[in-house]
């Protein structure tokens, strides 16, 4: 029996389609259909000089929009040997950190409605609060912080900031405390998470998944460990489970968060540097680079080759499209019902992953897309 | 001659990262904590075979810019 879920459905917060062939009351099947979300980020952005590239790239997610222009800058950065100062590591590493606590207490609190535990809802959105206000102090915004400029960055957080950071994050990691209290006493989410959309080891390092799926399956991967900005010289674990179920999934993420405000409270703690103005004028080599940093759903990579005023091609391959293939892994076994929860255990972001179908491959005609 | 390189990554362990075409096919792997670039003129054979996660790729590429990839079973297209 063939199933419909999507593109629009109340179960399935973004707009995707799955379609889903049951063999008694199973998944035996699955197959995606992509292209709701699709904005054509990659190619447009070669028409843009250089500054106005990199706020586009914040652009391509609402959610990991730090992580996206952070890749874009080092790829550039490579390409030209530009160094930036310890003290703009230290202000992009923060705008990634604060990104991935709200990042995972977002998707948290999604778990908690997916499953009808709305305390979860409500209370790992209120700690978000805290991370967004954080991101408020210093960027101005909460969402779409363009923090990260070509060769250093936007804005430098002065001293008189600092109290009023460490108050949010004392407020945050209190709240956080209650959170994962909540998360660990609830009889509802183990019962309902443990033992579905399983991964194991072997498939997870034959399908190259990455992030938090990857790690909940006991593979130690993070690209922060390859030491990129100034990763190296702080102190942090990553966080492993050996399950691969859904329920390990989200252990890993919320450790994550905790290894996050570890994080955030020795970044705050900011070193002296030089932090230079965005310089609007900026040109380029040519040349080609990849680069890669770690999102909160795990390796963001961007391959770039610069043209002098403008990118002349960019290809972004964010987490999601890794982890999309071991969803029909995941899924099979399991019931309609289980679809929904195993779709947001993954933490999937459609946002960054859309791509679209302009040519059709036997005729050669361009056909639109119906939506 | 291509699928020969392939298969040594594969051996030595390497993750598939993406494939990208950009005039040529961009083949990104990840090994040992560096990334290795490989370019290849189209046509190119499918690396289903070797690597299962190939095929979103594959399809992505070949419904963006009509590229065919020998021996790729999957032609229906994403959406």
């Amino acid at each position: 029996m063939k199933e419909e879920f999507g593109p629009h459905h109340p179960l399935l917060g973004e707009p995707e389609y799955f379609r889903v062939e049951l063999e008694d009351g199973r998944i035996a099947s699955v197959d995606y259909g992509l292209g709701y979300n699709y904005r054509a980020i990659e190619s447009r952005v070669r028409s843009f000089t250089w500054p106005k590239a990199i706020v586009l790239l914040g652009r391509i997610c609402g959610i990991c929009s730090s992580a996206h222009t952070q890749a874009f800058a080092l790829a550039f950065e490579r390409i030209n040997g530009l160094r930036i100062s310890r003290r703009e590591k230290f202000i992009r590493m923060l705008g990634a950190e604060l990104e991935r606590i709200h990042s995972h207490l977002l998707w948290l609190g999604l778990l908690g409605d997916s499953v009808g535990m709305d305390t979860l809802f409500t209370n790992a959105w209120e700690t978000r609060e805290h991370a967004l206000n954080m991101l408020e102090i210093f960027t101005g915004k909460r969402i779409h912080y363009n923090h990260v400029s070509l060769g250093g960055v936007m804005f430098d957080i002065p001293e008189a900031m600092l109290p009023e950071l460490k108050r949010e994050l004392g407020a945050l990691k209190a709240g956080f405390r209650q959170t994962r209290e909540l998360f660990s006493s609830s009889d509802v989410l183990a019962t309902r998470l443990e033992g579905i959309g399983k991964l194991d080891r072997s498939m997870a390092e034959e399908l190259g998944v990455v992030g938090p799926v990857a790690r909940a399956t006991g593979i130690r991967t993070d690209t922060r460990l390859l030491g990129y900005h100034a990763y190296g010289d702080v102190d942090f674990e990553v966080p492993t489970r050996r399950k691969g179920d859904a329920y390990a999934r989200a252990e890993v993420r919320l450790d994550e968060v905790g290894e996050s405000i570890r994080l955030v409270e020795q970044l705050l703690e900011l070193p002296r540097g030089r932090v230079r103005k965005p310089n609007l004028l900026i040109q380029s080599r040519e040349g080609v680079a990849e680069a890669v940093v770690e999102a909160p759903r795990g390796e963001n990579f961007h391959y770039l080759r610069a043209g002098k005023l403008a990118p002349a091609f960019l290809r972004v391959r964010p987490p999601t499209f890794a982890n999309l293939p071991a969803l029909s892994v995941m899924l099979k076994g399991m019931t309609m019902s289980d679809l929904p929860v195993v779709v947001n255990s993954l933490d999937p972001c459609f946002a960054c992953l859309d791509r679209t179908v302009v040519v059709d491959r036997d005729t050669g005609k361009r056909r639109e897309v119906s939506l | 001659m291509e699928n020969y390189v392939f298969e040594r990554m594969k051996k030595k362990g390497a993750r598939l990262v993406t494939i990208s075409f950009d005039g040529r096919l961009i083949y990104h792997f990840f090994l040992n904590g560096r990334f290795i670039r490989k370019e290849v003129e189209p046509p190119a054979p499918t690396l289903t075979g070797l690597y299962p996660s190939a095929e979103f790729y594959e399809r992505e590429l070949a419904e963006k810019y009509g590229l065919r990839f020998e021996g790729h079973k999957t032609r229906r297209l994403f959406t």
